[in-house]
């Protein structure tokens, strides 16, 4: 079947999530107007279009959602979550299908995990090097300040990241 | 909050100083919650995001003033689906008690450094403090995403014809040019999972702005500026096609414009040298 869609396995459990989340209710507006594919600057590239990303979302394909490159080339632009006449959010939905993928494809792509490990070590993302701090010195901006990693702990500690981040 | 990029925090203070604006710095914020957090867990990304506002209406402050989008966004989220949505707000203030001890009403005001510049300070003020007119610069501005496109309830500048930074910019002197592929995004959130996609897209949008015949690039985002300036040369190779088009912060142009020096600025650090240009044009030392 095209996409790789096979409509005799539809995930419940992704759909009743999906209903029940902020901002993958909204999934059940769309009109399949194509709005949110034609405003997407990376659609030539992309091996599923976003409309057709939430047509896939509604009939539960998680299994051929999470094989696609597409929601790893989306760039955050936002332009199909504004132009969307119906107000799907459809970015943040793109971003919710990435947790799930990282989560069924078992494999967490390095920069997400570095990311989280500089997160939970420093609170921030990605840590000044040696060579920028001190140029900081010299140039009398202000010290890299210590952050408190308590309430980030807490927070990875207690939510389903730390489930994520147990995947290899 | 302190920026990573060195040139734009450098840039950004000796401006705002010489605007005559007073900051609070937060340098206890932790990271906001930008996209690569909420991937994983948006629950725990829109809390990270709500932290920082609740850190922010504990001082007794009423506003806070990011330098960048992402945070910008972030944080924009946070107030706009705190008011549409009680259970949202609920879930993530039940969330930062427990982890930070927390707890966020909804009402700080969120801005972009280009915001408090353009709207508090205004155009006239700032015309008034050029000394040096770059007059000769043809520049075009990348307005940058989720600046523009944060949210769809809020809307700091148009989304489908944004004028704020060229507005900005022409309070300077500056003429700046209209080009196709302006709205488009520069392809750097995408760096960290398909690079040869990513610089697809700032060559697309770089050759675009060569056709328009600009030759300078102004943004108010540290990633574009990343992926214009930082990222050129990798681009240049991958299209076979030289570009050599500076791209400068819209705080280090501001800064030069008043008068400060090219090391005020961080110039230096911007990796396409815009010295030899503005040299040429006579304008620095």
């Amino acid at each position: 079947m095209e996409k790789g869609l096979n409509l005799s396995k539809v995930n419940k459990v992704f759909l009743e999530e999906v209903a029940s989340s902020h901002t993958g209710k909204t999934v059940s507006y769309c009109y399949q107007c194509g709005t949110c594919s034609s405003s997407c600057p990376m659609v030539e590239e992309m091996d599923v279009k976003p409309h057709e990303m939430v047509e896939m979302i509604k009939l539960g394909q998680t299994g051929a959602l999470c094989k696609c490159k597409a929601i790893w080339q989306c760039s955050t632009c936002y332009m199909c979550t504004e132009r969307c006449p119906q107000e799907v959010q459809l970015t943040l939905v793109i971003l919710g299908l990435r947790d799930i993928a990282m989560k069924e494809n078992v494999v967490i792509p390095d920069s997400v995990r570095e990311s989280f490990k500089n997160l939970n070590e420093t609170g921030r993302l990605i840590p000044l090097s040696q060579f920028q701090k001190e140029r900081r010195t010299k140039l009398n901006l202000p010290d890299v300040p210590q952050i408190d990693v308590e309430p980030i702990k807490e927070m990875m500690s207690k939510m389903k990241t730390a489930d994520i981040l147990k995947v290899k | 909050m302190l920026a990573r990029m060195t040139q734009y925090d450098l840039s950004a203070r000796n401006t705002v100083k010489k605007l005559g604006i007073e900051i609070v710095e937060m340098s206890d914020a932790p990271c906001c919650g930008p996209a690569i957090i909420k991937s994983v867990d948006y629950s725990m990304a829109s809390a990270l995001s709500a932290q920082i506002l609740a850190m922010t209406e504990k001082r007794g402050l009423d506003t806070i003033v990011t330098l960048c989008p992402e945070c910008f966004s972030s944080f924009i989220k946070i107030n706009t689906a705190f008011k549409d949505d009680k259970r949202f707000k609920e879930e993530v203030n039940q969330i930062l008690s427990s982890t930070a001890g927390l707890k966020y009403s909804g009402g700080v005001e969120v801005k972009h450094l280009l915001q408090v510049v353009y709207e508090d300070i205004g155009p006239k003020k700032i015309e008034g403090q050029v000394v040096k007119q770059f007059s000769e610069l043809k520049a075009v501005v990348q307005p940058g995403c989720h600046f523009v496109r944060s949210s769809t309830s809020y809307y700091p500048d148009d989304p489908e014809n944004p004028r704020l930074l060229d507005n900005l910019v022409k309070s300077l002197g500056i003429e700046t040019l209209d080009w196709p592929l302006k709205l488009w995004c520069c392809g750097a959130p995408s760096l960290a999972f398909d690079r040869e996609l990513s610089l697809k897209m700032a060559g697309k949008k770089l050759k675009s702005i060569k056709t328009a015949g600009a030759n300078c690039i102004v943004t108010a985002c540290p990633y574009c500026h990343m992926q214009f300036d930082q990222n050129q040369t990798m681009v240049e190779k991958r299209f076979e096609e030289k570009f050599e088009i500076p791209t400068l912060l819209f705080t280090q142009l501001i800064g030069l414009s008043m008068g400060l020096g090219p090391e005020d600025v961080g110039l230096n650090m911007n990796r396409v040298s815009p010295s030899q240009m503005l040299n040429f044009m006579g304008k620095l030392r």
